[in-house]
């Protein structure tokens, strides 16, 4: 379709084709029938007006053959387009079991993303050809709407609430991602990028850049810093839930409601998921861990969003046998694992490891994957330097994503600023003309921004080839 | 003039156009047909009367009618009159509409560059000005409370709506909360846009939400009595002989708007209540830094603003049914058909709300069966449209104005319909959700829809209410302006929505400018075609030739009574003893053949006359 119709938005995921055949069944569908009203309307409004000669004996004004007809073809054809509709959405709402996470904070107006292996990104994400990448989003303040209209795909981003999405790149190139949901003020240029290499570009990107730490260990280190490990850990005396394997499972809570909580309160099986741990840190008396007092203080306010996701990823580690827990009733087994790893929750080289499968194609092992970083951060610029114009700030030393988040922001305040410069195929290709395109100033992200145009395959080139902008474009 | 219902005789059986109606009966019977709300004295004859006798009338001194019995601005300040309360509506909704159209060219202006003509803040306020006076002050107010206040009464043949003090009350309550609106836009304006959503308006806005808001509830409160007042109305004060299979289609669909209206409104007055309770008291209600739920501000919202819509376009089909069916000469076809897809729409549109909230974190399961629902609510819909233009087969079609626009909605109204199965569609909603499809689609439904409805009834009205008429030429002129203006006004946007140009954006990517500049072009020949029945109505305020009773030649009790109608409305109370549309498009073309004829032979004779002239120059004055 796309070939055929080049002004028509490019199918970059896989789950674009089959959206776009309903959008065009229905299409197909709502023009027969407008035509058909049409044509009726003007035949009789031209061959009944006023003063013609033809003959308007008509017997009956009521028919309920031809009403019944009239009724029971469009509900066939509407429950017809429901089924292919419903039958394609379903298809395509669920995540694949191997696609791998990234979080995403919404917040205003600008996106961040986490990869799994920690590394920041801001309003960008880089994701490899091919592979399904699951996002799992939260907002930081009002409700935003990931939208990437060339993976046909948009989904709600709500405070206090995670939501998921899921997509599967078929398409090298950069695809805009816009904010769907009103905002606030600034709503129109919270966008960014997606941009899709080929799973060898990406393993060079991926080991560039400020990688930090990965999403787990810092989660550890949030655990530790916030004294999750007094009640937590193994060591404790305080007398809390053990966390060691408990995300997925079913575990019995007592929801208190609006009454005082007290042990005799009936137990609900809830399943320790997103949502169910991150209210448990941020509104802990809501849902009490079943046999447990409810003594656990809020952390609302104290951890931000991405801190909170932090943390749950670090729980998510905890699924081998290493005790994090003491005191607690059910669920305590003082395992081997404490034994062997010696430091109870010191899992972090496993987190690494979890980094490192990720994305499927990696040759790196387990153990080998920490010092292929350590390898490319030896020689940063060796991977091709106009790389650094598409994602600037990541190999410019900022460690935390926070310190280059306010620049963004400053960025984006200031005009040219971090989605505009971003977007370019000239920069990215490796030259910098279209640095005066911000002629008016101000807002202005869309300015030096080819927005079509720039979806180009080979967007990624300067990666490679260093090719020049002229021959990257201009596939459609 | 009292009209309890226990004086009503009892109602014959049968519907109004049955088999062994009178209409289907040849001969004199055809011509009995024009009887409906034949009066007292008058009892079916066959022949329209005259007025009786009235020296007054005979002495030239003008008739006394609900206009201009009293000037005393108390008369019309303390009115209980519906005619007058729906006057007072129709020259409020058209400075709300106005304000609004207002908004609406900012919209338009901002966005004829990529980068935007007046930035992010101002925009804001602009677009959100646009929506809550269009959706608030203007749409769902619209017919139902100018058009159907007027008319609601007299179509059952009454003298007035059931609680007339109820009525001037809801009149003050939305004239109150329009002034609040308009001082929440003065006062530095709303960016949250009409739908308020939760925490963005309840924490992080810095706009006027609160003022905006009470602005909202008042209306609301207008709506629901208005609704109450028809419902009651309707039940209990219908004309002798006025069965409710003999009531024209419009009081059906301003029935079941009403419906909607009573059973709706309250539940966003109790949203918009709860969150300014968060807004002021720091309860949590939406906001989940407060243990609140911003996906709970979604449900509730549209569990009202969704059937909103209908509110807003259940009049329009009940105008447009009215012109139908006049023009074309013919009755409704498919009377209980069209009647029942009103009630059906009412009922389906209460089931609908999760269509809104596909992307919100719904569950997929309960997504589908919105989505079920969304699908089955076009039937009736469809059912609508597919008997109006069954009801134009072998009429006798007079294009007239009211006529055009009612062609109009027919079509654009079918176009936006249609584009909302994309959107009821679970796979192509992700897709195209929030984006300038939506916008399109609901403005096909709304401008297309509900406005040209709203300008038709306005038009065909338009001599009962004032007693004047306006320039039908103009009339045609303006209509085909809105209608090319409306399309290149918003079908470019189907397409921008199709490339991802998401809604509410102040800068947008420049590859799209050329679809907005389009679209911008539009809303300027749109504005112009909306200016210019503001001109040529309101001359014929004072310039306009008289009108006479029934210059359409329409059946309907609102027309067997004078231009404007007297204070009480009828005469003497009318008794009804057929149904609505008894025209007849055989008998409609002979008397039009007829009176071709006649004419023909006039401007022959004059020719003639013409051509004697030289001959017996000066002979003869």
């Amino acid at each position: 379709m796309a070939q055929l119709f080049p002004w028509l938005l490019p199918q970059a995921s896989s789950v674009a084709p089959g959206i776009d055949f309903v959008y065009w069944l229905i299409t197909v569908v709502c023009v027969a029938f407008f035509l058909g009203v049409a044509f009726f309307l003007g035949l009789f409004v031209f061959r009944y007006r006023q003063g013609t000669k033809v003959n308007r004996v008509l017997p009956h004004h009521e028919g309920i053959a031809l009403e019944m007809v009239w009724t029971i073809i469009p509900l066939i054809i509407a429950l017809g387009l429901f089924l292919v509709s419903t039958v394609v959405y379903f298809q395509t709402v669920r995540a694949p079991k191997d696609a791998t996470e990234i979080f995403v904070v919404g917040k205003q107006w600008m996106w961040k993303i986490q990869h799994p292996n920690g590394r920041w990104e801001m309003n960008e994400i880089h994701v490899p050809v091919g592979h399904p990448v699951k996002l799992t989003m939260i907002s930081e303040d009002v409700i935003h709407d990931f939208g990437l209209p060339s993976f046909r795909l948009n989904m709600d981003v709500v405070p206090g609430k995670y939501t998921q999405t899921w997509f599967n790149p078929t398409r090298v190139g950069r695809y805009h991602i816009f904010c769907a949901q009103f905002c606030g003020t600034n709503h129109a240029i919270m966008g960014g990028y997606v941009t899709v290499m080929e799973p060898d570009d990406f393993e060079k990107w991926m080991q560039t850049g400020n990688v930090r730490a990965t999403t787990a260990s810092e989660g550890e280190r949030l655990f530790r810093d916030n004294g999750c490990t007094g009640c937590h850990g193994p060591n404790s005396n305080v007398r809390a839930p053990s966390l060691n394997g408990v995300f997925g499972k079913y575990r019995p809570v007592q929801v208190p409601g609006d009454a005082a909580w007290s042990p005799t309160l009936p137990a609900t099986m809830v399943k320790a998921d997103y949502r169910y741990l991150h209210d448990a840190i941020w509104t802990p008396a809501k849902e009490v861990a079943g046999g447990y007092k409810p003594i656990m203080p809020s952390f609302a306010g104290r951890l931000n969003e991405e801190q909170v996701l932090q943390i749950i990823d670090y729980i998510k580690t905890l699924q081998s046998s290493s005790g994090t827990s003491n005191g607690s009733a059910e669920g305590y087994a003082p395992g081997p694992g404490t034994v062997q790893s010696g430091n109870a929750i010191g899992l972090s080289s496993i987190g690494d490891a979890r980094s490192g499968r990720l994305y499927g194609g990696s040759p790196t092992g387990d153990m080998s994957n920490g010092i292929d970083r350590e390898a490319t951060l030896d020689e940063p610029f060796s991977v091709g330097r106009p790389g650094d114009a598409a994602t600037g700030r990541l190999y410019g030393g900022s460690p935390t994503g926070d310190m280059a988040n306010g620049r963004d922001r400053e960025n984006i305040f200031h005009g040219g600023g971090a989605v505009s410069s971003m977007g370019t195929t000239d920069r990215s290709a490796g030259g910098l003309r279209n640095q005066n395109q911000d002629r008016r100033g101000g807002l202005n992200v869309y300015n030096s921004d080819n927005y079509i145009k720039s979806q180009v395959k080979d967007i990624t080139g300067g990666l490679k080839s260093q090719s020049p902008a002229g021959a990257a474009s201009d596939q459609y | 003039m009292l009209n309890t219902p226990n004086d009503r005789p009892e109602a014959a059986t049968g519907g109004s156009i049955g088999p062994d109606g009178p209409m289907e009966a040849p001969g004199q019977s055809t011509i009995a047909m024009a009887a409906n709300g034949a009066l007292v004295a008058d009892p079916g004859d066959g022949i329209r009367r005259e007025k009786p006798y009235d020296p007054l009338t005979a002495m030239g001194v003008p008739q006394e009618t609900y206009l201009n019995n009293d000037f005393s601005w108390k008369s019309w300040v303390y009115t209980l009159d519906h005619k007058r309360i729906g006057m007072m509506y129709l020259v409020l909704l058209s400075v709300m509409f106005t304000l609004g159209g207002v908004a609406a060219s900012m919209v338009r202006y901002n966005l004829i560059e990529p980068q935007g003509m007046l930035g992010a803040e101002a925009y804001n306020r602009w677009f959100s000005a646009h929506g809550i006076i269009m959706v608030f002050f203007f749409l769902v107010p619209s017919i139902p409370a100018s058009l159907g206040n007027f008319l609601v009464p007299m179509m059952i043949g009454t003298k007035d709506v059931a609680f007339p003090k109820l009525n001037l009350l809801s009149f003050y309550l939305y004239a109150f909360g329009a002034c609040l609106g308009l001082a929440a836009i003065i006062m530095g304006g709303v960016d949250t846009g009409w739908t308020f959503y939760a925490p963005l308006s309840s924490t992080y806005s810095n706009g006027m939400v609160v003022w905006a808001i009470a602005g909202v509830f008042l209306a609301g409160f207008s709506s629901i009595l208005t609704g109450l007042n028809f419902i009651v109305t309707i039940h209990k004060m219908r004309a002798p002989g006025m069965t409710w299979f003999r009531m024209p289609l419009f009081m059906w669909s301003i029935y079941a708007t009403s419906l909607i209206q009573v059973l709706g409104t309250p539940v966003v007055a109790i949203t918009l209540l709860l969150l300014v309770i968060e807004k002021g008291f720091g309860v949590g209600i939406f906001d989940p830094k407060l243990n609140g739920d911003p996906v709970l501000f979604q449900h509730m919202f549209w569990f009202y603003s969704h059937p909103a819509v209908y509110i807003m376009i259940l009049p329009g089909m009940a105008v447009v049914s009215e012109i139908i069916a006049c023009f074309s000469r013919k009755p409704i076809y498919g009377y209980k058909f069209v009647a029942f897809s009103s009630l059906a729409i009412a009922v389906f549109g209460f089931l609908v709300w999760g269509h809104h909230m596909f992307v919100s974190s719904e569950s997929p399961y309960a997504g589908m069966v919105f989505s079920l629902i969304s699908f089955l609510v076009a039937i009736p819909s469809a059912v609508k449209v597919f008997n109006w233009t069954a009801t134009l087969y072998k009429g006798s079609i007079r294009l007239t104005t009211p006529m055009l626009y009612a062609l109009a909605f027919i079509g654009l109204f079918t176009i936006g319909g249609l584009t909302g199965l994309h959107l009821a569609a679970l796979a192509t909603d992700v897709y195209l959700h929030d984006t300038y499809f939506v916008i399109a689609h609901f403005h096909y439904v709304m401008v297309g829809g509900a406005i040209s409805a709203y300008m038709a009834g306005l038009h065909f009205w338009w001599p009962k209410m004032t007693g004047k008429m306006y320039n039908d030429a103009w009339g045609k002129v303006a209509a085909l302006i809105l209608f090319i203006g409306f399309n290149l006004t918003f079908f470019p946007q189907f397409l921008l929505g199709m490339w991802g140009m998401h809604r509410r954006y102040h800068a947008y990517p420049p590859d799209m400018q050329f679809l907005n500049i389009m679209s911008t072009a539009g809303a300027t020949v749109l504005a112009l075609g909306f200016i210019l029945p503001g001109f040529y109505l309101s001359w014929s305020l004072k310039y306009g030739e008289q009108a006479s009773d029934n210059p359409f030649g329409a059946t309907g009790l609102e027309w067997q009574t004078s231009s404007p109608p007297p204070l009480t409305n009828f005469d003497m109370v009318p008794i009804v003893v057929t149904g609505p549309y008894a025209y007849d498009a055989v008998e409609s073309e002979r008397i039009y053949e007829k009176e071709e004829a006649i004419t023909r032979e006039v401007r022959e004779r004059i020719l003639a006359a013409e051509a004697e002239r030289p001959q017996k120059e000066r002979t003869v004055v």
